[in-house]
Order: structure tokens, then sequence, then C-alpha cells
């Protein structure tokens, strides 16, 4: 897309930026990420449908964060990730340079012929990015407004099973993890230095890939993410067993949003929920 | 003579109140069942939900995790904390399919020991009549 | 000999009779729109119509755990629990990447000393391959001196003769007496359909030049290239695991007081913490030291050991990578770069 290839050169050449992460095509219906340093290097950049990748993943790493300043192509659901970035002080406003792209929708399915249109986009709401320091690309199409229970459908057909049907379907799901962590490492959201599972003074969560590893690993990374999943839904995309990860994160996004009234990555100034409290918080859970 | 089957109930409490409840229940001599081991954290915002999970596969059939009540937290807010932390775990085991009645929660202070033991008493029975957690502990066996 | 034909259907009872015995079977298993090898049961349907499945044979022969010791303590003291025997296998629906992948797994597990897990489950497995009929852009067998129809590491390759027949070949004599002893089922009655088409050799370009990656590698440790060539890895280990022969692996305890279990877990040089120090050094702290290594292993230092390189080609790292790199093209850029000079 021309539009995105001149703000690349000239953010790089004006010095504004010392690096550009956007996307390049790799076949037909494939892109990557493309990480431009030099202004002629710029022209392999596009936009299309199937730029599908979380670019904010890439803002955590050291040698990105050591930048001056780095300029990021981001759909909405990616600005989402940077905005709760920024709130928990892993980067900040002043060293993204958000390259806003006005996006109808991204396809989900795996290469090669991936032909799914992301769940997610039927119900977005930032298709035209929230927060930017330039949007580029055409006005999208306003995303029709969708009950809770259409948004969150798989979420809801699993809470109508019964508490041994969804036992049986989990231990079935994720005895299917082989525990390569590309969920973990490809989630904007997953930064931390040390992860729990690498921590082994005392060994929290079992490193083999039998049933009860996998559950531990599966339970606390889903935890980790409450009020902080986008719902880019990367780690499903890039997990190699293809389990539906996205059903335990929409599960809590389902849950923070009716209980503390909530979604993360909309606004600069919120606090993370698992962070504050109201004093009267639901707790008729509470002997 | 073959043993009967007696649940396992762990309890994470806070040092501060739930503990020191316990404590008052045992000097008061009120009667409570002696299936339940109690582990003193600092605060219920130190208890990590992992510490459930990691009780109920090393063969507890039930966990308790009781604190101070709102407001009266001796590290002022450990226990808001706790409760949203708990709201959100709820809902992941919940979907999970891991039955929520074998984890309880309550809020117990020191001068409530009549309530510990009350606490520990109806948590033991229902789950002696729910049986033993055999789900998690098929994990662990399968693990070994 | 004559022609010996199987068809779909013989060839899943033959797996599902086999499988209710105490021979482990492993077949290609449709899970989620993509075949996966994984140990089957009697009843367990057989997936026929892939391209290459998604993981590897490796699985088969050296899992993802597997104990090594197991104790229990009691008033008498410590008492050590005997592993059980490896069971034999029977390894269905590798593609010739696999099997040679194999020959290059035992060198290492064979070679300061005798990995009895792998080598004696190694021993028992009998490798029954299937040619292959397609490949995709990712495939780049060729360039590394392999075959669509190669018979190394197999013991018998199936050859299609149609969409759901093969032709059976005995490699070894392992083979040859599998052949024999079911040779009730080996009977099928289809004939070559004319129009069935195969992939040659020569259908696969090689990409590369295999020998100059090495020399480049060992000059040119420091290059600035590495980071270019890794930037988008983000440091996870599904090419790692997919890999057929990635072989690392960690030793791990899991134990109370009155019990225990040591395993031996599959573990990614890839990962953060694969070379963390207990003082906290980590020589491989950056992602691109890490991807440098795997690359570098395999193309540089197995040479040095095993004289072979450590890769057959069959694509599955840069199938299952989300973050788009991909080891040809890579490949491909390092020998460019060998024959201009450049650094």
């Amino acid at each position: 897309m021309k539009e995105i290839i001149d703000k690349a050169k000239e953010l790089l050449s004006q010095g504004t930026v010392d690096l550009v992460i956007g996307y390049e095509q790799c076949g037909d219906k494939q892109c990557r990420p493309l990480f431009v340093e030099k202004p002629e290097e710029a022209d392999k950049l596009v936009f299309n449908e199937y730029c599908v990748h979380n670019l904010a993943t890439y803002l955590t790493r050291p040698e990105v964060k050591k930048t001056k300043r780095v300029a990021i192509v981001a759909k909405g659901c990616d600005i989402r990730a940077i905005i709760n970035l920024i709130t928990e002080n892993q980067s900040t406003r002043e060293h993204v340079y958000i390259i806003g792209m006005n996006c109808p929708g991204v396809i989900s399915g795996k290469a090669p012929n991936p032909t799914k249109h992301h769940a997610k986009c039927q119900y977005c709401k930032v298709r035209a990015p929230h927060i930017s320091d330039v949007t580029l690309g055409p006005t999208p199409p306003e995303s029709v407004p969708m009950d809770k229970t259409i948004i969150h459908q798989d979420v809801e057909e699993l809470k109508n099973k019964t508490k041994e049907e969804r036992w049986a379907f989990w231990k079935a799901q994720l005895s299917k993890c082989i525990r390569c962590y590309a969920c973990r490492q490809a989630c904007p959201m997953c930064y931390c230095n040390r992860c729990i599972v690498d921590l082994n003074t005392p060994q929290w969560i079992d490193t083999r890939s039998n049933l009860r590893g996998n559950l531990d690993w599966n339970i606390v990374r889903a935890y980790h993410l409450s009020g902080r999943c986008i719902d880019c839904g990367e780690c499903e995309r890039v997990c190699p067993a293809n389990i539906p990860l996205m059903l335990l994160n929409r599960t809590l996004q389902e849950e923070v949003k009716e209980k503390f009234n909530f979604e993360s990555g909309y606004d600069l100034e919120a606090c993370p929920p698992l962070t504050v409290f109201e004093k009267d918080d639901h707790e008729n859970f509470i002997r | 003579m073959e043993e009967k089957w007696e649940p396992t109930i762990i309890a994470f409490v806070c040092n501060w109140c739930t503990y020191a409840g316990a404590d008052l229940a045992g000097t008061s001599r009120f009667k409570y069942a002696p299936n339940v081991r109690v582990i003193k954290t600092p605060c219920t915002g130190r208890i990590d939900p992992m510490f459930v999970l990691s009780a109920l596969e090393r063969g507890a059939d039930g966990v308790i995790i009781s604190g101070c009540h709102p407001n009266d937290c001796h590290y002022n807010e450990g226990n808001f904390n706790a409760r949203r932390k708990y709201i959100m775990f709820r809902a992941l085991l919940t979907q999970l399919g891991v039955d929520l009645d074998r984890v309880t929660f309550a809020w117990c202070s020191a001068s409530e020991g009549i309530k510990f033991a009350g606490l520990v008493n109806e948590v033991t029975e229902k789950i002696k009549k729910m049986g033993p957690y055999t789900e998690f502990k098929q994990l662990n066996q399968d693990a070994r | 000999m004559a022609e010996i034909i199987i068809n779909r259907e013989k060839m899943t009872q033959l797996l599902h009779e086999i499988a209710g015995g105490e021979t482990e079977v492993f077949a290609p298993v449709l899970k989620e729109e993509a075949a996966y090898i994984t140990k089957i049961s009697q009843d367990t349907p057989i997936h026929y119509d892939f391209f290459i499945t998604v993981n590897s044979v490796k699985e088969a022969i050296f899992p993802r755990y597997e104990p090594i010791l197991k104790y229990k303590i009691d008033q008498e003291g410590v008492k050590l629990e005997d592993i059980p025997p490896m069971k034999p296998i029977v390894l269905f629906g590798g593609h010739p990447c696999d099997a040679a992948s194999l020959m290059l797994m035992e060198k290492l597990f064979g070679w300061d000393y005798n990995d009895h897990f792998y080598l004696d489950r190694r021993n028992k497995t009998i490798v029954i391959t299937l040619a292959c009929n397609e490949f995709d852009k990712d495939c780049f067998c060729t360039s590394l001196g392999y075959s669509p129809h190669g018979e190394i590491g197999s013991d018998i390759l199936l050859e299609s003769i149609s969409k759901e027949a093969w032709k059976a070949k005995a490699v070894t004599d392992r083979g040859k007496a599998f052949l024999e002893k079911h040779t009730a089922l080996f009977n099928a009655t289809e004939k070559p359909d004319p129009a069935f088409k195969t992939i040659q050799d020569k259908d696969i370009p090689v990409g590369f030049d295999k020998d100059a990656v090495k020399p480049w590698i060992k000059e040119n440790f420091e290059s600035e290239e590495w980071k270019k060539i890794t930037s988008k890895c983000w440091s996870c280990a599904a090419c790692t695991y997919v890999c057929p022969t990635c072989h690392c692996f960690d030793i791990t305890d899991d134990a109370s007081m009155w019990s225990g279990i040591r395993t031996k877990n599959w573990d990614a040089c890839t990962m953060p913490i694969f070379t963390l120090h207990a003082s906290q050094h980590n020589p491989r702290e950056a992602y691109y030291q890490r991807y440098r290594q795997r690359i570098a292993h395999k193309y540089s230092y197995y040479v040095d050991l095993f004289k072979v390189i450590s890769c057959t080609g069959c694509g599955r790292c840069s199938r299952v990578c989300g973050a788009g790199m991909n080891i040809l093209e890579i490949l491909t850029r390092i020998s460019n770069l060998a024959k201009k000079g450049g650094k």
C-alpha cells in the first residue's frame, strides 16, 4: 500500500523513528512481519486482509525497546495491545509511533489456504483505530453492534454443557498441547522476563507435556491474562496443535466485562482491573 | 479392617484473621473435623490460584480460602485484590468443568472461632458427600 | 517376488489388528482439519488424505516425555522401580524425509553414550513410509540430497499406484519379514491407475548449495546478517517440536516425600531459558543468538561431529512458524551470500 510505504520512508529518512515494524507479502495468501530500518527497504510494506499478526508483541523485545523510537503498523486490535503495554509501563506513548490502519477485517485460517475471516472482526469496535499518530487506508465499514451471546456464542455453547462434558472436552483438547509456548511468545501481553512456567525453585508448573502440566499451563496463562487479553486471537492461530485457546480467554473477557464493566485496551488512562478494586465488588460466592 | 475414606481438605488462611480465628476455635474447644490441614499465609492477597490447583492435584479433595472481612485487612487491601482474583479464577474453573463446590471462600475474622469451626465442618460434610476428587487425582496418577 | 499391493481399507485393518496387541501403533489421525502422527487404538480412524503431517514421526521413538527412573520410599528404604521394557512399535505415515531423520537421530543417540531409551525403541520399530506424491514451496528434501521416494531409514516403502492403493517394497530384512507375516492383507487387487500423478526428484527444485552453508556459518558467526535474518522470530519451540531431527531434552524430577519419578522431556534451544546459568548469566540472551544456534547446530556442528547435516528438508518448521520464518529462504540467502563472498 503506497501510503504506508511513503509514510515509512518519511519517518525513517527524517529520523523520526529508527525502526518501522510492518507487514510484507510472503505468498499468495500470506503475509508476515517485516522490520524496516532503512527507507529503501520500505518498498516491501503492504497491508491487506492477510495481515493478521499482532505486531505489538515485538514492542517488548530488548532490541526494539532500545531504539530511539519505533513506528508500528497497527490495526485496531493491535492498538489495544499497545495501549495495554503503555498502561502496564512496558512502553511509553512517546516511544511508539502508531501507524493506525483502517481495517475491514483479517483472515485467520491457517496457511496455506486460509479462508476463514476472524470471528473477532465481525464485532470489532475499532475498525477505524481509536488512538494513532496517523491513520491510513480507506474508511472501513462499521461493524454491526452485536449482542454478547452472539459474540461469545462458542463460549456460551460450552457453558451450556454439563461440567463433566466440559471437563472431558478440555482434557481432550489440552492433551494435544506440546508446550511449545508459541501462544505465550505470540501474545503481546505475555512479556514477563521469567515466565511462571520457567521458574524451578519451586517448579510451579510441570514442564512435561502430560495432561497435568498442560492443564496447569493453560489455566495459568489464561488466568494471568484476565482483564488484559485484547482478543487478538494470535495464540489460537499459532498453536501447532489447533487448541481452541480463545474459548478460555473469551470466557474471562466476558467475566471482566460483566463483573467489572471493563474491556481492555481502549483507554490509555485505565488501570488493569486486577490491580484495582471496588468496595462493592461482587462477593456472593464468599461465605 | 479397611479404612473408610476421609476427605483431605486444605485451608489457605490469612495469618491475622482466619488463623487467629482457628486458634480461638481451638482454645475455646469448639470441635471441628480433623480433615483440614491449615496453611498459613500472611494475607489472602498472597494466595495465588496456583496454590489451589496444586492442592487439588496433589491429593486435596477440597480447598478452603479464608481471610479478613473487607475493610479489615491487616494490609489494607489484600483481601480486595484476592476477591477480584477469585472472581476471575472461579469463572475459569467453571468453564473448564471443575466443580466449584470443591473450593470454598470465606471471610472469617479473629473473633469468629465458631464460624471457623462451622466452616470446616460444613465443608468436610459437603466433600464427604461428593466423594474423592478423582478427576484431578487421576491427572496426578497419570503423571507418575 | 509378486507385486505386493495394499489398499487403504486393508491398511487400516492391519494397523487396527496390530494395535489390539502388545505393539504400539502410530499412524496419521485427523485432528481439527490437520493430520498428526499419533498413537492409535483399535478403533481410531486413520487419515490418509493429507500431504504431510503437522508433527513428525519422532514422537513414536523419542516421546514428548518418558519416565527414566521411578522410586518409592517406605519403612524398608528406597525401592527403585523398573521402567517396563520398550514395546515394539509400528510407525506408519511418515514420508521419506521422516524416515531419513531417524537415521540422523541415531547418530546422536548412539554417540558418546548409548541412549538406550531411544535406541531400544528404535530397534523395536518398524517404519512404514509413504512415498510423496506432492510437495509444496516449503519442501526442500532434494536440496539436501534426499528424495520424495527415498528409502533411507524405512523398513517398508509404500509407493502409490492409485489414490487408495500402494505397492509395498521391503527395504530391510525386518520389512521383508513384516510383509511375509502379514501377507494375507498385502494382497489387494487394485491395478495401477494411469491417470494417477506422482512427483519425481526433479520436480522439487534444489534451492541452495548445502555444502556452502557450513563454511559461511563458521566464518560469519558474528555477522549482522543474523540479526536481520531472525528479527521476526519470537523464540517459541514450535519449529523445534515439529522438527523430525531436533532432539534436545531436559531431565526433570517430580517427587514427594515418599515417591518420585524422573522424566526425560522435550526441550528446545530456542526457548529463552535454555542456556540460563544458575548465576543468571545467559550466553544466548538475545533472540537472534538462539535462532543462530539452531541453524548452526543443524548445518555446522552436526556436520563436524557426524559428517551429515541434521535436517531432511521436510519444511515443517516453516509451515508451523507463526511469525513467518522460513528456513529454506534463510538457507538460500546464506548460500547466496557464501557464493558472493559476502558477510
